[in-house]
């Protein structure tokens, strides 16, 4: 039963880290293509 | 308005994996023989059918972008591959780590577990190929084939269990779930939960996806201009 909890605990771990992990990784790319958006978007507007 | 419902999805998807979580490990009864351990399946097999679904977009997408040649259905192709893979790493290591005090082994070569590593290896495949494809209409073509002919794994690694012998559990069949009602309940719940998140999660990557051909766009324009 203890080393089914920690297998348990083990496997909840590791899902939700590599959830988190994959929404962090969206995020930062989401971040920086907007940043680089925005800075395209003001070198064409300035011409 | 877009944006509002985006925030109200992804409001409804965290409602629903606490839920989800509350019925996994209060409401679900503990499995006879199992104990606690069995309490991975509910999202194991969650992440497992909403990486089947992402691939089916995928699949979906290819043989539109085949037909139609728009840029949009290539968007939901790789925007669902991509999550389809994330997932799939999920059952990927869950699996084990279940295996591991019930089978006495991290892994067996056993048809279901092998199907679905093919699975898994042809559209990190899929990925691979659209990032050596500079020329944006024949990066499309080639990676629709490759998602048409990866997603044919799909209905093999469902059937596994019924082609050859193996040793992975098989409680749900399209006849009969062999599930106490409250485990169905659960696992219900969780499918639900990962399939919403599977849903928010395409809409960010579409929505990346969308800006970096605006960006690519306007590289392009300046490049012209300079």
């Amino acid at each position: 039963m203890e080393s089914g909890l920690y297998y348990l605990f083990l496997a909840y771990t590791i899902l939700w880290v590599i959830n988190f992990g994959y929404i962090f990784f969206l995020g930062k790319r989401y971040k920086d293509v907007q940043r680089e958006l925005e800075h395209l978007e003001k070198i064409v507007s300035g011409k | 308005m877009k944006e509002k419902l985006k925030d109200a999805l992804a409001l409804a998807t965290a409602v629903l994996v606490v839920s989800a979580l509350y019925m996994v490990f209060i409401y679900a009864p503990t499995e006879a023989n199992m104990g606690n351990i069995q309490r991975i399946f509910y999202f194991h097999v969650s992440f497992a059918w909403t990486g089947f679904v992402a691939f089916f977009g995928t699949f979906a997408g290819s043989i539109m972008y085949l037909i139609r040649k728009k840029r949009c259905w290539d968007i939901l192709a790789v925007s669902s591959a991509e999550i389809g893979i994330a997932f799939c790493l999920v059952v990927l290591t869950t699996g084990p780590i279940w295996a591991r005090p019930v089978w006495g082994a991290w892994w067996t070569w056993d048809p279901r577990l092998v199907t679905f590593l093919i699975l898994t290896f042809m559209f990190v495949a899929y990925m691979i190929v659209r990032g050596a494809i500079e020329e944006e209409t024949k990066r499309g073509r080639f990676s629709a084939v490759i998602g048409i002919i990866a997603f044919l794994n799909v209905p093999l690694t469902y059937v596994a269990n019924v082609m050859w012998r193996t040793i992975h559990p098989d409680v749900i069949r399209p006849d009969k779930v062999d599930l106490d009602p409250r485990m169905i309940h659960a696992l219900f719940m969780s499918m639900s939960a990962i399939t919403l998140l599977y849903v928010i999660l395409l809409l960010w990557r579409m929505d990346l996806e969308g800006m970096r051909d605006r960006v690519a766009e306007l590289k392009k324009k300046i490049m012209e201009e300079a």
